[in-house]
């Protein structure tokens, strides 16, 4: 099942809910990407991105990519699709001086539109909640573009912001002098961040990631703590009981099920970190989240 | 046996305006069986579905031009955009466009009568 909204500005939002899909070679307007459950794969060059929910991915306008989907159950995504003139009209106000914009209301600088870094970034804070609000209306039978279109400037708002700490100022955490040398080296170990991510329910080796990033396994986990302020292991655990607290508050999946599709070997194990990391127990969790 | 509403008295001016600009525009129901009465005035009960119960007494107006948020009448709502977006299309004034703080996303308005409101969508940062 497909539905897609275009408003009168062209930006448009696609839903679809589909268990087996391969589509190769698409290429888009700038979007931001995500799956309520399950898991879509995407191929951007030669990274392979694995979104679950609790993450979205950003594709910038013109890149060819192809996505996937094989799972039994019905996966439900959402992409929101920005023109380029949206997207440099957004930057232009929120760039610019209040007398500006007052005295010459109607022009936007016919530069560039903005590169964002493609990769998973995650899916939180108000980003999060507007998101639900798009979801919501958009499947509601009210059609309603200017509201839609507030929903969305306010989505562009969050991600940009959501940029900011995660690329912005991670990035600035690195002790690498060299600005080049800087975002290279970003680059990579966000594509290390990226194959855990997707990757979070299999069993991962230190020197797998390293090779998909290209990073000795000593500079890796030197940089990797710099930037992110935990090891490779703890980001990995991390992602896997943030996705078990997901699986807790929006399946029925019994605990131990859950255990198993998170990659963890031990339902006790798992309980005890769950309860370190979150202060309660995922029995408890479950309890107070349906409450 | 039923549990008793409690009230927070809020100075409006025209309260019986006030009432009928909230149950247009915020959803908000009048209780017209309700005899309150807050400090030594009468007032007019108002509630919505978000547990917000109003005892509209007549007063000075909020302070609409500086905001003071202590002044200003604040309430709950479950979706702050979609609220904005009929209230501006309603031609109410906006006197604060929806803004993030530590609580969720809020916006000002105020009605024609020069009182002034915070609606609030409360946002549970911690599970997100």
């Amino acid at each position: 099942m497909k539905k897609i909204q275009i408003l009168n500005n062209q930006n448009k939002i696609y839903s679809e809910a589909i268990d087996l899909v391969n589509y190769t070679n698409e290429s888009h307007e700038f979007s931001i990407r995500m799956v309520f459950n399950g898991n879509e794969l995407y191929n951007i060059g030669n990274k392979e991105l694995n979104i679950f929910p609790g993450n979205f991915l950003i594709i910038n306008e013109g890149t060819i990519y192809n996505r996937k989907i094989n799972s039994e159950l019905p996966v439900n995504t959402l992409s929101i699709l920005y023109t380029n003139q949206f997207l440099k009209s957004f930057r232009h106000s929120v760039t610019s001086s209040d007398r500006l914009l007052l005295d010459d209301p109607f022009t936007v600088p016919n530069n560039p539109a903005p590169v964002f870094l493609e990769t998973i970034y995650p899916l939180k804070g108000d980003m999060m909640f507007n998101l639900a609000h798009i979801r919501n209306l958009f499947h509601s039978e009210i059609n309603n573009d200017l509201l839609m279109n507030e929903y969305l400037y306010h989505c562009l708002f969050n991600f940009y912001r959501i940029y900011y700490k995660e690329i912005l100022v991670k990035s600035k955490q690195l002790n690498v002098v060299n600005i080049n040398t800087r975002n290279e080296l970003f680059k990579r170990l966000n594509n290390a961040k990226d194959y855990m991510i997707s990757n979070y329910n299999q069993e991962i080796q230190l020197e797998d990631i390293c090779k998909y990033a290209c990073l000795s396994e000593t500079h890796f986990y030197r940089c990797f703590k710099q930037t992110f302020h935990c090891s490779p292991h703890q980001y990995l655990m991390q992602l896997r009981l943030s996705q078990a607290k997901y699986m807790l508050k929006n399946t029925s999946y019994e605990v131990r099920e859950i255990v198993n599709l998170i990659g963890f070997d031990c339902v006790s194990s798992f309980i005890r970190l769950f309860k370190d990391r979150f202060g309660v127990t995922p029995g408890n969790y479950r309890l107070t989240t349906a409450a | 046996m039923t549990e008793e509403k409690k009230y927070r008295p809020a100075r409006v001016s025209e309260p019986k305006k006030v009432v009928k600009f909230l149950v247009k525009y915020l959803d908000f129901f009048d209780e017209p069986g309700t005899k309150s009465k807050s400090a030594d005035k009468l007032g007019i009960a108002v509630s919505n579905k978000f547990g917000d119960n109003f005892l509209l007494v007549q007063g000075s107006p909020s302070n609409t031009g500086s905001h003071n948020v202590d002044e200003i009448i604040t309430f709950n709502t479950d979706n702050c955009l979609r609220d904005y977006h009929q209230l501006k299309s309603a031609g109410i004034k906006i006197e604060q466009i929806p803004r993030y703080t530590g609580r969720g996303l809020e916006v000002i308005f105020s009605d024609p009568y020069g009182n002034c409101y915070l609606l609030l969508e409360k946002r549970d940062y911690s599970e997100a």
